[in-house]
């Protein structure tokens, strides 16, 4: 991402806080970990990923005081992500978030989301040289979809296992 | 049953089991109000086949199904625009603009939520325009 990326993501995050600021003014608490995960996602990848663990972290007493599971997952999955990002990488408690996404997927289905938990193990353990077990954990979950082809996440799983050969 | 389905559906879902979700909102979609509800005139007031359908098309993305959810999350809004009901429009395009979100297409995310905020205003649904 180059420095331009970074400053416009930056300035978008103004429009996330505000829109949650708005939803919170109403009491609405459906969807929250949802709008925290993507300022959390703004924050990262605009160079803040303290802010972005900050926002997971609310997500995540969100999920736990109101049961709303269905994005439960990618929010353990981003947490591993920004904890990749920080000045100094915690490699142990990304890949425990990682896989804490992945069994989380695996026990509620949502294959999506399944696929970008095992994406980011993958590409963690490529960068470990564990190039086995990233080709053992990727492959049956790209096996799983048969359709929607075109979007980034399969895409990526795709090249990634191209990589992986 | 139309609407009890789609109360079963929602709650499903946001407790995190999808299939049961997916199952509650389909069977939901075979039933019809008879006689046919009028169009909700109050501004909290939205249509249940285009809800249905557009918790249907998050839904289906979310179980691996993206092609048919962005085909059900079309159905929403044509739907809504069918009935020339600013309120239900409006509630389709915030699923809309998700759905591009969660597709990490995030150009067609910006112009949804701009055009969306922007119709919200012209119409006066202060909530949406947000």
């Amino acid at each position: 991402m180059g420095a331009g990326d970074a400053g416009r993501r930056l300035r978008r995050r103004g429009p996330v806080r505000q829109g949650r600021e708005a939803t919170e003014d109403t009491g609405l608490k459906l969807f929250q970990p949802y709008f925290l995960s993507a300022l959390a996602e703004a924050c990262g990848q605009a160079g803040h990923p303290e802010a972005g663990l900050t926002a997971l972290a609310e997500a995540s007493t969100l999920v736990a005081a109101t049961g709303e599971r269905w994005w439960e997952a990618e929010v353990s999955r981003l947490q591993g992500a920004w904890r990749l990002q920080l000045p100094v990488p915690d490699i142990q408690q990304a890949e425990a978030c990682f896989q804490q996404a992945l069994t989380l997927a695996r026990g509620q289905q949502p294959k999506s989301l399944e696929l970008r938990a095992a994406l980011s193990l993958t590409q963690l353990w490529q960068q470990q040289g564990k190039w086995d077990e990233a080709r053992e954990l990727l492959t049956p979950v790209y096996g799983w979809f048969t359709e929607g082809f075109a979007t980034p996440d399969l895409q990526e799983a795709k090249a990634l296992l191209g990589e992986l050969r | 049953m139309l609407r009890g389905h789609f109360a079963l559906g929602r709650n499903a879902f946001a407790h995190g089991d999808l299939v049961a979700a997916r199952a509650h909102l389909e069977q939901s979609l075979g039933f019809r109000e008879i006689p046919p509800l009028p169009i909700p005139t109050f501004p909290g007031g939205f249509e249940y086949r285009m809800m249905t359908l557009s918790w249907l098309a998050h839904v289906l993305w979310e179980l691996r199904d993206a092609d048919q959810a962005q085909q059900r999350g079309q159905e929403a809004l044509a739907t809504a625009q069918d009935l020339e009901h600013p309120p239900s429009v409006a509630y389709a395009e915030v699923f809309a603009a998700m759905r591009a979100q969660l597709r990490r297409d995030a150009a067609s995310t910006y112009a949804r939520a701009d055009a969306l905020m922007a119709f919200a205003t012209a119409q006066g649904l202060t909530y949406r325009a947000e």
